[in-house]
Formats: C-alpha cells, structure tokens, sequence
C-alpha cells in the first residue's frame, strides 16, 4: 500500500517538473494531480475548512473523492440569504445527517431561519451531533427580517439533556430558548458565546457554575431590557466579552469573577454601575470599543464624559486597548483640564484617527501613564462626537497642539504605529505627494512630538498606509522616500533610537 | 544562530532532515510539532533527532512558518498576510505546499495544519466541481451514467 502510494508521489514528482514551466502561465495549480495522492486524513482536514455545499460538491471530482465528503469531522452550513426559511434546507440537513458517516463531529454550525414545524427536525439534529460527541456547536435560529422573533413560542427550543453534554468545548448560541435545566453540567466546555438571550442572574450565575472549565464568555446583545449580572463563583473565568449596543438607558452591570484576565467591552456605555470593575482585582488586559452613536441626542454629553476617566481609573492594567470614541470622550476631560487618573498600563493599543479632537485625548493618555512601555497607534478614521458647541467655546490650533506640549514619558521604548498616513475616506485620485504630506500634517506632528520627547525611545516603527489611494500615489512618486526623508529630519531626544519606516 | 543566555534560557534542539542536513531549531520552536515533543518525552532524543520523512528545503519552510505563526497571535493584520500567502505557494509551486502539507502532518504541528488546509479550503470555496477539475488536474473517470446518478443522488446539494 506504502510503495504504491510512493509510486504515485515519484510520478507525481517527475511530471510536476516536465511541465512545471508550461502550466505555470495558466492558473491551474500544478501539471498534474497531486492533491488527490494526498491521503485522506489530510483531505478530509482540508475540506473541514469548507462549508458543507462545497464539501458534497467535491464528491463529482472523481471516484477518489466519492465518498470522502461523508466523513468530514465539520459540518458547516449558513444559510444564504439568510432568511431563506424554506423546507428544502430542513431537508437538506435531514438528508445530509442521513448519509454523513463521521463518528467523530468536530465542529457542527448550523445558520438559518429557524420556524415552529422543524422543530422535530432541529432536535433530531443535534441529538445526533450530541451522540457523535460534537465539540464545537455553533446554533443561530434567526434574522431581523424573521416576524416570527416577536413570538417566544417560535423560539427553537433546546432539549433539557442538552446542558449535560460532556464532549462540548465551544459552544455558541443565539435567538433559541435555552430551556435551562436546575442543574447544568457541560464538562468541557472551555467557550461560551451567547447572543441577543434575556438571562436573569440566576440563570447566568447557574449556567456559569454548571460549567468549570470556563475560560471564556461572550455575551452580545443579551439583557437589553435588564440588569446584566455575571457572578462566576470559580476563578477559571479568564476572558469576559460584553458587546452591549441596544440597551435601554440605566440599566445596571455588575460583574465578580475572581480570576478574571481579560476585559473586552464593546457597543455603548449606557449602563448603571460600571463601578463593578474596580472589584475585578487580578484583570490584566482591557479593551474598550465604543459605538456612541446617539450621542448627539443626549443633552447632557459633557457629564457623560466623565465616566470614561472614571473607567481608566478603576482598570489596574498592563496592557490596555481604546478606540477613538474613547479618546474623544477623553479629549473633553483634557479640554476642560478635569481630574487626572493614573494609569497603570506599560502596553498601550490605541485604535484611533489622528483629527483635531483626538489629540487632547491622546495628550491625556500619554500624560497619565507613567509606566507605558509600548505604545502602538493603529490608524483607523472614524466618527466624529458631535459635540458642536463645546468644540467651538474649547477651539484650539491643531497644527500647533503638540508643539506646546511637554511631558516626560520616561519608560516609553517602543512606539510602532500602523496605516500612517491612511484612513483617507475621499481622497482624489490627482493629488499630489506633497500635498498628500501637507494634508497629513497631524500624523507627521504627533512622531515629531514623540520623538523629541521620549527620552527613552529605542524603536520607533512606522508602517504606512496599505490603501489604495496611498499605494498608487506611491507608485507615481517616491512618497516613502519622502515620508522617511521627513521623519529623519526630526530632532531626537534619545540618542539610540533605532527608526523603521515601511 | 547563537544560543541566548537568559534566565528561561532557550535551549538549542539539533534536528536532521531526510536529506542529511542538521538545523538547530530553539526549544520552543521544535516543541510545537507533537512528534518531536513526544521524542523528547520519550528521551530518545539526546542528540541529533532525525527526521527520515522530512527534507531539508520542506523543513526549513516548516520552521519558518513556525516563527511567523508565533509572531501573529492576536494579530489579525499578520494572520490575514500569512493566509493570503497560501495563494502564492499554491500556484507558484504545489508541489512545495503538498510536501509541507505532509511534513506538517508528519511533525504533527496542529496550527500549521490548520493553516494550510486553510490555504487550500480558501482555493476550492465556491468554485464548480468542473473548474477545481480543471484547475488541478482531476481526471475525471466517472462514467457518464455514475456521474449521472451522483447529481441525482445529492441533488439537494448541488442545487
């Protein structure tokens, strides 16, 4: 069997370089079939990475790939469009589990609008995934344009014996009934992604404890007309992700989770008691992306503000992540030289432009944190606060901002900053590099800034913009050659450090 | 390659390629495939662990896309480059990607399993039963009637 299989591979060897040269103008990858001498194990990995349509279709390649689709460890199946809510995909399922023959399920994702008649169907389903001891799970029932979401009865709901699944590892959830049992207990489970579930803090305090091995938890969109209260009694809790858009005004969040590490929050901060992370005691990591869409709608925006240093304030952290909304709501506290809070972190990711009312926010992050170590700036446009009237009575100079700063960032060695000088919504397509360079002005400010001040500095990497716009100016004018001419010219308070422009 | 002296002092690994070729690989670069991991449990590995199915140019790519897989963790910009690659070494030398398909498999390295199959799975998604055929060379040796009786079979996925 091994020499036979070995032949092969010489054949295939001998005539890959007879014709290497020939083939290579066309696109077909290679001059003869090498990857159906490949052994099975390695193709069925293969076509794990596909979704399932993909995978079946190979089974009219040839009579080596006949059958191999039916042993595929991964079963992957989103629906698109994804309110197509007909039969023929229920009978697809049923017909596809029929003939599937894997006795090992890695991974089983199903993706579609979900009605009250499969419910037979949708049970047989995952019973049968149960059995094969499916790992990862991935279920979601449903699509804003589905009428039937008004409906709890039309809810997909899950079967009670669900929750005592031992082979579990990830499991991810949206718009089903969880029908949870009083005792749960998924053994394995590492992963746990809920979305858009109203869940009362029993539930959530029972669900947690019912799995100890925990390590991460993603909760999108849940209790958007409730308090959110996670309490994870047993510290392997490491990794705790909130993405909170639609909640109603006032509603309180509270979390205790002893172990907790990492700290992801995303969507909006309308919520009561973000107090609750001053008591998240052993968290290393935060990241903050605000989405405050409607913040122009609340009168009362500038007190609003005062929560993000609040915020800063109760995180004790090493590596901190912030996003420009963050910044800008950072910026009105500077403007207004409000109280100032320590920051801890040494590794500083920030996601933000670098426009006129981003640099106050800037400015007060760099001042504040005396132990920062890193500092990477990933340039990125985005959505201006509408803040009109503040902005007018608080005016400054931009062009002039860094220049009447000073502040001594002594443990700064290592600044990268990615997409300089990218961000560009319009850009017209006939300008030129010097006016592209005047035109990014703030950008070439802030590393003039950085570099004059950091005593420390040891690298600075500066990665430009991999955009179109930017590439094809590229390509007309020696605009790096400029950028790196530019940047060199600026003077340097750290005699040793070392500059990268790409 | 000089070995760094540090407190967590990364040791040196000595490995042998099929072709006769040694490379010193760092400890914790040599233990992401399971295979070398479980030769060294075993303490057959005092010197020079030899790879008999592994040539030296196919190994030298392992190794360094080793380093690279480690570099990108949480980097979505680096894992979004390293996937794209694939595209490249696929069409400009398949042979050179089947070979470390199975030197991968062999070395038992689960991320760069993942990857170039990654690598491939992106290539086939979408296309025709027809087009991959052509693309990589499929013979078709179907009859005319069993290929017929296929389509009827699992019409429901082809429609």
């Amino acid at each position: 069997m091994r020499t036979e299989y070995e032949k092969l591979r010489e054949m295939g060897k001998s005539c890959h370089s007879k014709h290497s040269l020939k083939h290579r103008r066309q696109n077909t990858l290679g001059s003869c079939d090498w990857l159906s001498l490949l052994p099975d194990p390695l193709l069925l990995h293969i076509l794990s990475f596909l979704p399932i349509e993909d995978v079946i279709r190979t089974s009219l390649l040839s009579r080596r790939w006949r059958y191999l689709w039916m042993f595929v460890p991964s079963i992957d199946f989103r629906c698109r469009p994804y309110y197509k809510a007909d039969k023929t995909i229920v009978a697809f399922m049923d017909r596809l589990l029929l003939y599937h023959e894997a006795m090992k399920v890695q991974k089983f994702c199903i993706q579609f609008c979900y009605r009250d008649e499969y419910a037979d169907n949708v049970d047989s389903w995952i019973h049968t995934m149960l059995r094969r001891n499916v790992e990862e799970l991935y279920l979601d029932f449903f699509h804003s344009c589905c009428p039937y979401y008004l409906h709890e009865k039309a809810l997909y709901k899950l079967p009670r014996s669900f929750f005592h699944c031992r082979s579990l590892i990830t499991l991810s959830l949206r718009s089903c009934d969880l029908n949870l049992p009083s005792s749960v207990c998924l053994s394995s489970l590492k992963t746990l992604c809920l979305c858009k579930f109203e869940l009362t803090s029993d539930m959530l305090k029972n669900l947690i404890f019912g799995c100890p091995l925990l390590e991460d938890l993603m909760l999108k969109n849940c209790n958007t007309n409730s308090d959110l209260i996670i309490l994870a009694a047993h510290p392997h809790l490491k990794r705790l992700k909130i993405h909170d858009v639609y909640v109603d005004l006032g509603y309180e969040i509270n979390i205790h989770a002893p172990g907790l590490l990492m700290l992801e929050y995303s969507g909006c901060l309308k919520r009561r008691n973000y107090d609750c992370i001053k008591t998240l005691k052993s968290l290393e990591s935060a990241k903050f992306e605000c989405e405050e869409y409607d913040w122009c709608l609340d009168t009362n925006h500038e007190n609003y503000c005062f929560l993000y240093p609040k915020l800063l304030g109760y995180l004790h952290v090493k590596d901190l992540k912030l996003d420009s909304w963050f910044i800008q709501a950072l910026s009105v506290m500077e403007v207004l030289n409000s109280s100032a809070q320590h920051i801890t972190a040494t590794c500083m990711e920030m996601k933000t432009g670098l426009k006129k009312w981003e640099l106050p926010g800037i400015a007060y992050l760099l001042k504040n944190s005396p132990s920062l170590g890193t500092l990477t700036v990933s340039i990125k446009p985005s959505e201006k606060i509408k803040l009109d009237d503040f902005q007018k009575k608080y005016d400054f100079d931009e062009r002039k901002y860094w220049k009447v700063k000073f502040f001594s960032l002594q443990h700064l060695k290592k600044v990268i900053i990615h997409n300089f000088m990218g961000g560009d919504e319009y850009l017209d397509s006939g300008q030129s590099a010097g006016k592209f360079i005047r035109d990014h002005d703030n950008e070439f400010q802030f590393v003039k800034f950085l570099l004059k001040n950091v005593v420390a500095l040891q690298i600075m990497i500066v990665k430009t913009s991999r955009e179109d716009t930017f590439r094809e100016l590229a390509k007309k004018e020696p605009l790096l050659l400029k950028i790196t001419q530019r940047i060199l010219s600026f003077p340097r308070a750290s005699p040793n450090v070392r500059l990268w422009v790409s | 390659m000089a070995s760094t002296s540090n407190s967590t002092s990364s040791k040196i690994i000595t490995l042998r390629s099929s072709d006769g070729e040694v490379f010193e690989v760092e400890e914790s670069v040599a233990l992401e495939s399971n295979l070398i991991r479980r030769m060294m449990e075993d303490d057959c590995a005092n010197n020079i662990i030899p790879l008999p199915n592994v040539t030296a140019p196919i190994f030298y790519l392992v190794i360094e896309h080793c380093k690279k897989h480690a570099e990108m963790k949480d980097n979505k910009e680096k894992k979004k480059e390293l996937r794209s690659q694939g595209e490249e070494l696929l069409k400009s030398d398949p042979h050179t990607y089947s070979n470390l398909m199975e030197a991968v498999n062999y070395l038992d390295i689960k991320s760069l399993m993942d990857l170039t199959a990654q690598w491939l799975a992106d290539f086939l998604k979408g296309k025709s039963p027809r087009l991959i055929r052509e693309l990589l060379k499929i013979k078709n040796d179907f009859t005319p009637e069993e290929e017929a009786e296929i389509l009827e079979r699992n019409r429901w996925a082809f429609d």
